[in-house]
C-alpha cells in the first residue's frame, strides 16, 4: 500500500501542471475572446442631423463566430414622448485570430442619447459598448483632410468657416451619403490606392452628386495609374518640370510663390477638364466636373515645401473653398403631413355599404323567424326545418365571409409610394423626395427591401405620437444591400422617407423667337410622363402625355400665348378641377387631386414674374423604386411628381449651340465631347 | 340520446331547443346583435381609421354583446329556467324529475348542454364572421374568440345545471349564487385575474397586443386551460350529484 502511494505521487505531480497547461490550451478556443474598437464619423467628428460614417473593428481570438453586429442610435425627447431608436445590423463572420472592419452610415440628430454598439449572438449580447456622443458632435461643416503624414499645421491654415479634421483612409465611408456633412474633402495622392473599392465607388457617387474633392500630384504618382483610380480622375501623366517659382498664383490667391531651391511640379493631362491655372502652359490647378460636383487637381504637393511654408497657403485654400460646386438642393414644397394624408386616403380598400349590411341582417333575421316560426308551430317537421334552420345558418355564415368583407382588404399589408422629383435646367442630377407608406389592418412584422444599394432611409414619425408606440427602424446590410425590418400595430400605417439626389435621364430645350415658344424634351426613361403641364409668362399650358422614351416636339405661336388667359390665382381651384376627374379613380388622380392646387400656387409664386424659365411638371403612374416585401402577392402603388425648370433661350443662342464649336449644350461635357453617360444611365 | 329529448318542450326538458319561449328568447338575441352591428358599423372609409390609428369597434362591440348574451342564457338554460311551466307552477313550486336528472349526466346532460350551447353560437355565427371580417380580424384569432365564447358560455351552464341540482328550481339563493357567478367570472375577474377574463381576452385580441399572463404560456392557453379544468370539475360535480340523487329517488 505504501508502495502503491510513493509510485502514485509523483505521476501525479507530473500530470497535474500538464492537465492545467492542455486546459489553458484548449479554453481559449472555445471562449469567444472579441474586442471592439470604432471610429465614429471623421476622426471621431460628425455634425449633427446628417448622416455620418461609423467604423467598427472587431478582433476575435476566440473561436469563429456568426454573428449581428449591431449600431443603435437612439432620437427624440422624453420630454415630448417621441423617443424612437434606429437599428442598423449586419451579419458578421469571425474566424479564429481575425480582425475586420465593418462600416455603418448613421444618422445621429440627438448627442443627449448614447449610441450603443453590440454584438450579438442568437439574441445573445456577446458584447456591447455605448459611447457618450456629447464630445464628438460637430455644428460646423468639415473637411476632412486625409492623407500621409498630414502635419497640425497644415489643419490650422484651413478656412475658419469649416472645421478641418485629419481622417485616416480606411475610415471614410462606404456610402455616398456619408458625405452628408462634408463640405471640401482634401485627398493627397498617397490615400488614393489606399481606398477599399467600396470607399472609391462612394466617393465617385458622392462627387457626381455636388461632392467636391481636392487631390494633389506627387512625386509618387503611381496611384493615378491605376485602372479603378482613372474612373474618378483620368490623369495622363506627361512629366515632371523643375521650377523655382509659381508666378501665376498670385493671379489666382494674391500671392505668388518662389522659391531658391528649385523643386518640382507634375505635367499632367485629365479628360474632360479644365485647367484653372496654367504656369508656362503647365496645368496648375486643374478641374474636372462630374455632373453636379467637382475635382480640383493640384500639380503641386501641398504638403511638400515650398508649399508647406508659403504665406500665401491661408488665401490660397480659402481660394480653393470658394470653387466648391453651388448644389442648390431643391425644396420640397409640399408639407410631409399633406403627401401622407393623401396617400393613406388613397388606399383602395373600403368598408361594404351600411345598406348592404342593413339588407344582411334583415334577410337573415327574417328567415330564421319563419323557420322559427314553423318550428316552434309544427312538431311533426321539425327535423326538416332544423335541417333549413342550419342551411340557412352555413349559407349565411359563407355569404358573411365573401360578401361583407373589406373591399380589397385581402392585400394586406399594402402599400403606396410619392416620388417627388425636382430637376434644375440640364443636370442629369435631379433633387429626389422618395415617401414610402406601409399599411395593415391585420399587423404584423414584415421586411422591405429597396434594392441592391445603400439609401439614406429614415422614418417619419406620427404626429401625434402620446397614445402611439413608436416601432424602432431595423436596417439590415449584408453585402451592401439593405433590407428594412418594419413592425406594423393592426390598423396602423408606417412612413418612411428617402432624401437624396438621384439620376434623371430626361432632356430638354426651349428656346424662343419672334414667332413663338419650341419645346423639345427627350424622355429616356422606361415610363410614361402624364398629364404634363407647363407654366410659362403667367400662363399655364398642356403639353399631354410623353411616352417612354419618347419625344415630345411642342410650338406655341406667339399668339397662342398671348391668346391663353393668365393664371389666376382666385381660380386654381376649378383649373384642378377641369384638370383630375371627379372622383378619383386611382392612386394617381388621389394625388393629383390632393396635391395639384398647392402645387399650381406654389409654381405661380415662383415663376409668375420670370420669362427666363419656364416650368413644367408632370406625373409618372409608376414606382421609380422597386421595393420588395418578404409578403408575396402584395401589390402596392407608386406615384411620381417632376418638377423641372427649363431655361428658355433665345433662338439664336439655339443656334449657337447647334452651330458654334466650342459651345457647350446641355448634354455635353465642359470639355465639349458629348457626354456618354446620359445614355448609358438608363 | 334520442333527437326527440332535444325537441322536447314539455316541463321535462331544462331547457327545450324548441319551446315558444325558448324560440323568442333566442331570436331576442340574434336581434340585439343585429340592432348593435348596425349601430357600430363603420362609416368612414378604412383609411380614416388607419391614419388615426383606430381600429373599428364592431368585432369587441360584437363578440362581448355576444359572450354576455350567450353566457347569460346557458346560465338560465342550466338552471331550468328556461323550461316550459304552466302559470300555477311557479306558485305551487312543484317539483318535476327532468329528464337530465332521469339519465346519466355524461349520456344526457352534458351532451344536450355541448349542442344546445353550439346550436346558440352558430345562430350567431353569421353575425359574428361580418363583425371579425369589417374588423380584419384574422381567422386563427377569430376562432380562438369563438372558442372563448364557447367555453365560457359552456360554463356557465354547468355551473347554473349545479346549482339547480342543489337548490331545485325555486330557491332563491341558486338564483343569486348563478348570477354571481356570472358577475365574478365575467366582470370581477377583469380586476383582479386579467388573464382569466374573457372580455379582456377579446379586447386584446381587438387591439392585436399580448396581455402578460405571468406564466410560460400566452393568455388565451392558459384562459382556456382554466376554463377546461373548470368545466370538467363541474361535470365531474353534476355527474356525481345526478347520481346520487338518481340512486335517492330509486331507494325512495
Amino acid at each position: 500500500m505504501i508502495i502503491h502511494r510513493s509510485f502514485i505521487s509523483p505521476l501525479k505531480y507530473l500530470f497535474g501542471p500538464l492537465f492545467i497547461l492542455l486546459l489553458l490550451g484548449v479554453i481559449p478556443a472555445f471562449s469567444a475572446s472579441i474586442s471592439l474598437d470604432y471610429s465614429l464619423g471623421f476622426n471621431g467628428l460628425f455634425q449633427l442631423g446628417k448622416w455620418a460614417p461609423l467604423n467598427i473593428m472587431l478582433e476575435n481570438k476566440g473561436r469563429t463566430i456568426r454573428g449581428t453586429l449591431e449600431v443603435v442610435v437612439t432620437s427624440g425627447s422624453e420630454y415630448r414622448r417621441d423617443v424612437h431608436y434606429a437599428t442598423y445590423s449586419m451579419d458578421i463572420e469571425l474566424p479564429t485570430n481575425s480582425k475586420k472592419l465593418y462600416s455603418f452610415t448613421i444618422l445621429i440628430d440627438s448627442f443627449t442619447h448614447p449610441l450603443i454598439m453590440r454584438l450579438k449572438q442568437s439574441q445573445r449580447t456577446l458584447l456591447s459598448t455605448s459611447l457618450n456622443l456629447r464630445p464628438h458632435y460637430a455644428t460646423k461643416r468639415l473637411v476632412p483632410v486625409v492623407g500621409e503624414g498630414i502635419t497640425t499645421d497644415f489643419i490650422s491654415i484651413l478656412p475658419k468657416g469649416v472645421l478641418p479634421v485629419i481622417s485616416p483612409t480606411r475610415f471614410l465611408p462606404e456610402t455616398w451619403y456619408g458625405y452628408d456633412g462634408v463640405e471640401m474633402l482634401i485627398l493627397h495622392a498617397s490615400a488614393l490606392n489606399q481606398l477599399r473599392e467600396r470607399q472609391l465607388i462612394a466617393l465617385t457617387e458622392w462627387v457626381k452628386r455636388g461632392g467636391y474633392i481636392v487631390t494633389t500630384g506627387s512625386l509618387n504618382y503611381g496611384a493615378f495609374l491605376e485602372e479603378r483610380t482613372r474612373r474618378l480622375l483620368p490623369v495622363t501623366i506627361l512629366g515632371f518640370k523643375r521650377i523655382f517659382e509659381l508666378n501665376s498664383l498670385e493671379g489666382f490667391c494674391g500671392e505668388g510663390l518662389s522659391s531658391p531651391d528649385p523643386f518640382l511640379i507634375l505635367n499632367t493631362e485629365i479628360d474632360e477638364s479644365v485647367a484653372l491655372l496654367k504656369e508656362d502652359d503647365i496645368p496648375i490647378i486643374i478641374q474636372r466636373e462630374m455632373l453636379l460636383g467637382k475635382v480640383i487637381f493640384l500639380a503641386f504637393d501641398y504638403q511638400m515645401p515650398p508649399f508647406a511654408n508659403w504665406t500665401g497657403r491661408c488665401s490660397f485654400w480659402n481660394e480653393m473653398l470658394a470653387l466648391k460646386p453651388l448644389v442648390a438642393r431643391s425644396s420640397f414644397d409640399f408639407e410631409e403631413r399633406k403627401i401622407i394624408s393623401s396617400m393613406i386616403s388613397g388606399i383602395p380598400t373600403h368598408f361594404p355599404r351600411f345598406i348592404l349590411a342593413l339588407s344582411f341582417f334583415a334577410v337573415y333575421a327574417i328567415l330564421v323567424r319563419i323557420i322559427f316560426m314553423r318550428v316552434g308551430g309544427n312538431r311533426g317537421r321539425r327535423r326538416r326545418n332544423v335541417s333549413y334552420l342550419l342551411a340557412i345558418i352555413i349559407v349565411f355564415s359563407v355569404a358573411s365571409c365573401w360578401v361583407l368583407p373589406l373591399k380589397n382588404g385581402q392585400r394586406d399589408p399594402s402599400y403606396s409610394s410619392f416620388h417627388h422629383v425636382k430637376k434644375m435646367g440640364q443636370n442629369i442630377i435631379a433633387s429626389s423626395r422618395y415617401i414610402v407608406g406601409l399599411y395593415s389592418i391585420r399587423g404584423g412584422d414584415y421586411q422591405i427591401s429597396l434594392g441592391p444599394t445603400c439609401s439614406p432611409i429614415t422614418p417619419i414619425l406620427p404626429y401625434k405620437t402620446e397614445d402611439i408606440p413608436l416601432h424602432s427602424l431595423a436596417v439590415h446590410e449584408n453585402d451592401g444591400e439593405q433590407t428594412i425590418s418594419v413592425s406594423i400595430d393592426r390598423w396602423s400605417h408606417r412612413f418612411f422617407q428617402i432624401n437624396s439626389m438621384m439620376k434623371f435621364p430626361i432632356q430638354g430645350k426651349v428656346f424662343q423667337d419672334e414667332q413663338g415658344l419650341v419645346i423639345m424634351i427627350e424622355n429616356l426613361i422606361p415610363h410614361a410622363i402624364v398629364d404634363c403641364q407647363m407654366y410659362f409668362a403667367n400662363r399655364l399650358f398642356s403639353l399631354g402625355n410623353i411616352a417612354p422614351r419618347g419625344n415630345l416636339v411642342k410650338r406655341l405661336a406667339r399668339s397662342d400665348i398671348s391668346q391663353k388667359g393668365l393664371f389666376q390665382v382666385e381660380t386654381v381651384e376649378k383649373l384642378v378641377d377641369s384638370i383630375v376627374p371627379y372622383p378619383p379613380t386611382s392612386f394617381l388622380e388621389v394625388m393629383q387631386k390632393d396635391l395639384m392646387e398647392g402645387l399650381l400656387r406654389s409654381v405661380h409664386s415662383r415663376y409668375h414674374s420670370r420669362e427666363d424659365a419656364l416650368h413644367l411638371f408632370g406625373w409618372i403612374e409608376s414606382d421609380l423604386i422597386s421595393i420588395n416585401l418578404n409578403h408575396s402577392g402584395i401589390n402596392g402603388e407608386g406615384v411620381a411628381l417632376l418638377e423641372w425648370e427649363i431655361p428658355v433661350r433665345s433662338s439664336k443662342e439655339h443656334i449657337t449651340a447647334e452651330l458654334v464649336p466650342g459651345h457647350r449644350s446641355p448634354s455635353e461635357t465642359p470639355s465639349g465631347k458629348k457626354n456618354p453617360r446620359l445614355r448609358d444611365l438608363v | 340520446m334520442r333527437f326527440d329529448y332535444l325537441t322536447n318542450d314539455t316541463e321535462k326538458s331544462l331547457a327545450p331547443f324548441f319551446s315558444r319561449r325558448m324560440l323568442d328568447i333566442t331570436f331576442a338575441c340574434i336581434w340585439i346583435l343585429g340592432v348593435l352591428l348596425m349601430i357600430l358599423w363603420p362609416l368612414k372609409a378604412p383609411s380614416h381609421f388607419i391614419s388615426e390609428y383606430r381600429v373599428p369597434l364592431l368585432f369587441p362591440g360584437i363578440f362581448v354583446a355576444a359572450l354576455l348574451i350567450h353566457s347569460y342564457i346557458n346560465l338560465r338554460c342550466g338552471r331550468g329556467e328556461m323550461s316550459q311551466d304552466d302559470f300555477l307552477a311557479r306558485f305551487e313550486r312543484k317539483k318535476v324529475i327532468t329528464l337530465e336528472e332521469e339519465h346519466e349526466y355524461f349520456s344526457y346532460g352534458l351532451v344536450q348542454s355541448l349542442l344546445h350551447t353550439l346550436f346558440l353560437l352558430l345562430l350567431m355565427l353569421p353575425l359574428l364572421i361580418v363583425s371579425a371580417a369589417i374588423s380584419g380580424i384574422s381567422l386563427p384569432v377569430f376562432a380562438k374568440a369563438l372558442s372563448i365564447l364557447f367555453t365560457t358560455s359552456l360554463l356557465c351552464r354547468l355551473f347554473g345545471f349545479l346549482m339547480y341540482l342543489f337548490y331545485g328550481r325555486w330557491s332563491k339563493l341558486g338564483y343569486l349564487w348563478t348570477r354571481m357567478f356570472f358577475i365574478f367570472s365575467i366582470f370581477f375577474t377583469g380586476f383582479f385575474v386579467g388573464p382569466v377574463n374573457p372580455i379582456l381576452l377579446i379586447y386584446s385580441f381587438h387591439r392585436g397586443v399580448e396581455i402578460p399572463s405571468g406564466f410560460p404560456m400566452s393568455v388565451y392557453s392558459l384562459y382556456i386551460m382554466i376554463v377546461a379544468c373548470a368545466i370538467l370539475l363541474l361535470t365531474l360535480a353534476n355527474q356525481a350529484m345526478v347520481r346520487h340523487n338518481m340512486h335517492k329517488e330509486r331507494s325512495t
